[in-house]
Parts: C-alpha cells; sequence; structure tokens
C-alpha cells in the first residue's frame, strides 16, 4: 500500500521523538477520529476516549522510518480492536445530549445499524478514507468493502426515512 | 408508480441499485411530483451532513493522555519474549503436571480428604433452597419497608474510592466522567454518585481499568461477572489525591444496635438537606452550624461507631459555606 511522503517524514520524526512531532499526528488525526467516535458510540463515544489515546500511544511506538502502511491506518486498526474489545458495541447509544434536531435524527438512524456498517459509512463517508484505506483497515478485498459499504448506505437510508416519519422521535 | 411506491424505493434508488427501467419510472415521477422530490433530496442532504457531524475538535487533553499513555513504557513485544513466554509457559505446564502427579502418588489420602470439602450438587441445591426458605421468612415477618431494603441490599456493592497521582489526573478523569453522564445523581470534584443500568455499569468499570487511578477500595472490578439487575444500580466514587486528605468529608458508619433507618430519619427531622439517600449511603449539604450538630450526633448516638472516613475537621470547621457530606450507612 502507498505510503504518503509526509506520513514517512511524520513517522521518522515520531521514531526520533522530535519536539512537536506528537503534536503534529494528534492535530492531523484527532479531531476527525473523536468525532467518528461520538458519531459511531454516542454517549458512549467518552467511554472509548481512553483508547484512543491508547491507540495513539501504540501507533507512535510502532513507528519507524521504515513505514509499511499509512499512520491513519494503524491508527484506526489499533482503535477499532481496542473498542471491539473492550466496549462490544452492538447497539449506539442514544444521540448526545443537547444535540440539535438534524443531528439526532442521524444519531438514531446510525443507531439502528449494525456496528460493522456504522463504522464502514462513517470511515467512508464522514472521515473520507480511500478504499485502499479502508481495505487496509478492514482485512477486506475491494469487492468485498463496495458491497458492504452500499448495503450500510441503503440501510441508513432506510434507517433514516424510518427515523423521519417517527414524529415522536423527533419531538422528544 | 404512486408516491408511496416511489417512496418506499427511494433508498434503493439513491444508491444506484434499482434496475433501469425502474429508475426511470422512478425520475420520470420524482420530476413532477414535489413531496417526493422534497423526500429524496432530505434524504440525500441528511448524508452530507454526516461530514457536518464529524467535525470535532480535538479535545483538551488528548495530547496529555497520549504522553500519559507513553510514559508507561513499552510493553514487551521482541520476538526473544515472546518465544521465552512460550517457553515458560510450558515448562510451567509440564513442571505442574508432575508435580500434580507426584502429589497423587505420594499423598493421595490428603488429595481425598480435601475432597470431602467440595460440596456436591445435591448439597449445593439444598443450601441454596434453605437460602430461599430464610430469605422469604424474612419478608415475611419483616414487614414492608424492611422487605424493600433487603432486596436493595443486594444491589448495592458499589463504592470505589480512587486515589489519583495528581490533581490534573483526577480532572482528566472527572472531566471524561462528566462526558459520559451514566445516570449522574451527584457530581462534585470529589466524588460523584450515580444510579445506571448494567450496561453503563460494564461502560463505567472500563473507564475506570482504564485510569491511571488506583483503586484502593471497592468490589473488585470484573467485567466478565456483572451484577443481574432490573433495578437502576447505584455507585459511588470517591475520588482522592494522593497524600490530601482534607478535600472530601465522608465517613462510613455501622449500626450496632441501632437502625440506620432510624438514623436518617433523625437526621430529616432535624432539618438536613439531602442530596440523595439510599439505605447504603446518604448525601448531606451542611451548613458549618450544621455540621457540627451532625457531630454531635455521630458521637451521641447509642450503638452508632464511626468506622473510618476522610476529611478535616479544621477544614470544614473554617469554611464559610454549606459543602457536602458523605455518609455509609452499614448494619452490624
Amino acid at each position: 500500500m502507498n505510503v504518503p511522503a509526509e506520513d514517512r517524514a511524520l513517522s521518522a520524526r515520531l521514531a526520533r521523538n522530535d519536539s512537536g512531532a506528537l503534536e503534529e499526528f494528534i492535530s492531523l488525526h484527532g479531531g476527525s477520529l473523536y468525532g467518528f467516535l461520538r458519531s459511531a458510540l454516542g454517549q458512549r463515544a467518552a467511554f472509548a476516549y481512553s483508547f484512543l489515546a491508547a491507540a495513539f500511544a501504540q501507533t507512535v511506538r510502532s513507528t519507524s522510518s521504515d513505514l509499511k502502511e499509512p499512520l491513519r491506518v494503524i491508527l484506526t486498526r489499533s482503535l477499532l480492536s481496542r473498542i471491539q474489545k473492550n466496549l462490544k458495541p452492538k447497539h449506539a447509544e442514544g444521540p448526545l445530549p443537547g444535540a440539535e434536531r438534524r443531528i439526532s435524527v442521524l444519531f438514531l438512524s446510525l443507531a439502528c445499524l449494525p456496528w460493522e456498517e456504522r463504522i464502514l459509512l462513517l470511515l467512508r463517508d464522514q472521515a473520507d478514507y480511500s478504499m485502499e484505506e479502508l481495505q487496509a483497515v478492514f482485512s477486506k478485498t475491494e469487492s468485498e468493502i463496495r458491497g458492504r459499504l452500499q448495503k450500510a448506505r441503503l440501510h441508513f437510508r432506510e434507517a433514516l426515512k424510518k427515523t423521519l416519519k417517527d414524529k415522536s422521535v423527533l419531538n422528544s | 408508480m404512486n408516491c408511496a411506491d416511489v417512496q418506499n424505493q427511494t433508498p434503493e434508488y439513491l444508491e444506484d441499485m434499482v434496475p433501469e427501467e425502474i429508475r426511470a419510472r422512478i425520475r420520470t415521477h420524482l420530476a413532477s411530483c414535489s413531496t417526493c422530490q422534497k423526500h429524496a433530496s432530505r434524504l440525500s442532504s441528511f448524508s452530507g451532513d454526516l461530514k457536518l457531524m464529524g467535525q470535532e475538535e480535538i479535545p483538551f487533553d488528548l495530547v496529555r493522555a497520549v504522553r500519559e499513555e507513553l510514559s508507561r513504557g513499552t510493553p514487551p513485544s521482541s520476538s526473544w519474549f515472546k518465544k521465552t513466554s512460550v517457553f515458560i509457559l510450558i515448562f510451567a505446564c509440564v513442571a505442574g503436571l508432575w508435580k500434580a502427579d507426584m502429589l497423587l502418588k505420594r499423598d493421595s489420602k490428603k488429595i481425598f480428604s480435601e475432597e470431602k470439602q467440595v460440596i456436591d450438587d445435591r448439597e449445593a441445591a439444598a443450601i441454596l433452597q434453605k437460602l430461599k426458605e430464610t430469605e422469604a421468612s424474612l419478608e415475611r415477618g419483616a414487614g414492608t419497608k424492611a422487605s424493600k431494603r433487603h432486596k436493595v441490599a443486594s444491589l448495592d456493592p458499589f463504592r470505589w474510592l480512587l486515589k489519583f497521582a495528581s490533581a490534573s489526573e483526577r480532572e482528566v478523569f472527572a472531566a471524561q466522567l462528566k462526558r459520559v453522564n451514566p445516570g449522574e445523581v451527584f457530581h462534585s470534584q470529589y466524588f460523584a454518585a450515580f444510579s445506571m443500568d448494567q450496561s453503563h455499569l460494564s461502560d463505567l468499570m472500563t473507564l475506570i481499568v482504564n485510569s491511571p487511578a488506583s483503586v484502593t477500595e471497592g468490589p473488585k472490578i470484573d467485567l466478565k461477572t456483572l451484577p443481574q439487575s432490573e433495578a437502576p444500580l447505584q455507585v459511588m466514587l470517591l475520588m482522592e489525591i494522593e497524600g490530601n486528605r482534607d478535600a472530601l468529608f465522608w465517613r462510613q458508619l455501622r449500626f450496632l444496635r441501632y437502625d440506620s433507618y432510624l438514623f436518617t430519619r433523625r437526621l430529616h427531622d432535624l432539618g438536613f438537606k439531602f442530596l440523595f439517600e439510599s439505605p447504603y449511603f446518604v448525601l448531606l449539604q451542611v451548613s458549618p452550624a450544621e455540621h457540627q450538630t451532625l457531630q454531635l450526633e455521630l458521637g451521641n448516638t447509642f450503638g452508632l461507631e464511626t468506622v473510618r472516613g476522610s476529611g478535616n475537621d479544621f477544614f470544614q470547621k473554617n469554611s464559610q459555606e454549606s459543602f457536602p457530606v458523605l455518609l455509609f450507612l452499614r448494619e452490624g
């Protein structure tokens, strides 16, 4: 898999423990991955916060000048395996307290999806992961990823349709 | 094709998963029907909102949390370590088997005598039956209030005392707790009370396990054996900083010949403000004057013993404002 030159440079700096490298690494991926966690886990995202820190630390430990995969792939894989192992997420929690109605609809609809479909959809449509990155994160072929993604999007739209119809949910 | 048909198939249409013939019919319908157009655009625009939803600021303490994680050291993972671990494991198994074999040969009598201590299924069933009968008779004889409290008794072993190395560590943990908010009843810098369901309890345990705090008191945290309860579980977390015992005022009380229920009733009669009350702990908001009254009650109540506690009296006496006081109640 192609590793971006910036990742190679950053990885080498992390391995050398260069000043500012860790902050740069976190500022590149921290926000999007935290956003992903909040979308995928709802109220449970805060429980996964420590896993985010641990995933960053593990990725930093594994860095070297000879990087085989993009940093984001290593980071995401580490994060997902920790969540899977510790939180066993099957169902998302409800929307975050105080969320806008529109965001609440998204949370409620996402919560209807199985965990695998939810994270695949979010990584692709929210965090803009490439097909190549998704293949590496999930260890699947491109056609498998495409098939699952299509299913996930379909289920998401169906869930949206139901949520929008259910006015009691929206009013709550 | 009517509106219901079109709206039913809109998700598939937007995902390009319908045959071309149906696709053309839906397209024709959408061109002339504003309701279905609106429906389709709502479905497609929401998926675009996913991007907005994922835009989060980096949590303020993430860099610090990663640094702390890194400072905990690298887990050994070299191939040498793995090989050695496997070797040690195999050696331990072989040694264990050999030892067991030797024990069997040399001291079979002892083994058999120990075997007698293990109860069989029939005995276990008999004990369980006896326990159930005792429980039923207790409930029959003790009246409504007592039976209610008896049921709660099995639900309230969750009190953890967490010690943090520094105030910043505690702040990070408290911030995580605030974000989670698993059925919060009361939350301050020093302690937090929750009434939560079982799924949240396992999450909270995970949070504690992954925090830098050392758990100095409380039940063993085992995520595999969670309590089975349909009722909300009461959980209390005390968060202390190493070496600083002034901040939180709490007392663990034991009632020898006095009912804890009567004691809490007395506090009610004296006009104490209860922030939270359960058969196992009460949380009071007390003024400095009320604090003195409380100290007197604790000292003068017959059959009441203060087992232990924390919180500097001098600090509390000099406080001008009211402050929370936590009392743990135990009988017998």
